[in-house]
């Protein structure tokens, strides 16, 4: 039999050989771990676990590019429907006339030769007709008209928001020009309307101008 | 008795190992795996000499101590001079750790077989 002091000694050594065998281990099997099968058989269960892995990436990767088309096109929607709204706003400032507006436009002069004062029906029929041809921006004599704007005819003065408005009446247009000139010209439109009271009616296309606001 | 220790030294051994946070250097793993092998050659021996009553603390210790730092030395030389040294090494532990096990488990026999007949 082995005795106690000699048992100890083993007993210790062994010990100790099992402590560096385990810290061993440890290294080797996160070696294993990572460079994955060193057999057959793990090789080709390795290579099944891939090939379902690589079906759920391919899986996941369509659901993803899907939603992102989805999302690309809700963006654009979006996009487009405040380019939408800003258009409507900046169109409806116009309107209002909250803003100056630049760009080509018509001038119209009116003119009595007699120095009649033109009705005020006349000049709400010309401003009709103007909104109606797509007119942006809208001035009378270098005054902005607005949805407020109001005219009154007075028996020597045509009054404009109570401001006296004189001859020659000249009308400022910003807005589709050939869509305001045609209606302007069309069979008994203004034009011609103007010409049966012997009302000179000059219009002139490819104006720059620059409307002032409703303020200035 | 003589199980129950190897057993328990077995299993603090490998508790201690898994609690302790270090790992061996993956540079010195092959000749750590060597020196593991001598110094298991040298349990064995241990174990056969203690079986024969010839066993000798001193000399157990340094060859349980230098076998296994000369193996793992031979392993990195080899590695050094492009010669695979550790293979020698690997034969000749794993010879004589089989060798030392059939002397072994010839001696328990016969002890078995001798307390046997006197009963």
């Amino acid at each position: 039999m082995i005795s106690k002091p000699n048992l100890t000694f083993i007993a210790l050594c062994l010990f100790i050989t099992t402590i560096f065998t385990v810290m061993l281990f440890k290294t080797r099997e996160s070696i294993y771990r990572e460079v994955g099968p060193t057999t057959t058989q793990e090789a080709v269960s390795y290579l099944k676990e891939l090939n379902i892995k690589k079906e759920e990436l391919h899986k996941e990767k369509e659901s993803l590019e899907l939603r992102k088309r989805q999302l690309s096109a809700a963006y654009v929607e979006k996009g487009e429907f405040i380019d939408l709204v800003n258009n409507e706003i900046n169109k409806l400032e116009g309107y209002l006339g909250y803003k100056r507006v630049s760009g080509l436009g018509i001038k119209i002069v009116l003119e009595s030769p007699e120095g009649y004062i033109v009705s005020v029906e006349t000049i709400l029929d010309l401003i009709n007709d103007l909104w109606s041809s797509g007119a942006v921006a809208i001035t009378i004599n270098e005054k902005r008209v607005t949805w407020e704007t109001y005219f009154e005819l007075t028996e020597e003065d045509l009054l404009m928001n109570e401001m006296e408005i004189n001859q020659p009446y000249l009308i400022e247009v910003i807005g589709p020009e050939d869509v305001i000139r045609g209606t302007m010209y069309m069979p008994g439109g203004f034009v011609e309307k103007m010409q049966l009271r012997g009302i000179n009616v000059e219009i002139t296309k490819n104006v720059p101008l620059d409307l002032p606001s409703r303020g200035d | 008795m003589l199980p129950l220790v190897f057993i328990f030294s077995i299993l603090f051994g490998v508790a201690i190992g898994f609690i302790i946070p270090w790992q061996i250097p993956l540079v010195l793993s092959k000749y750590v795996s060597v020196a593991i092998l001598a110094a298991l050659d040298s349990l064995i021996g241990g174990l056969k000499a203690s079986l024969d009553n010839t066993f000798n603390s001193k000399i157990f210790l340094s060859g349980f101590l230098l076998n296994a730092l000369l193996a793992g030395f031979f392993a990195y030389l080899g590695d050094m001079l492009g010669l695979d040294l550790y293979l020698a090494a690997v034969v000749v532990f794993g010879t004589r750790i089989f060798q030392n096990i059939a002397i072994m488990r010839r001696m328990l026999l016969m002890n078995f077989n001798k307390k046997k007949e006197e009963r």
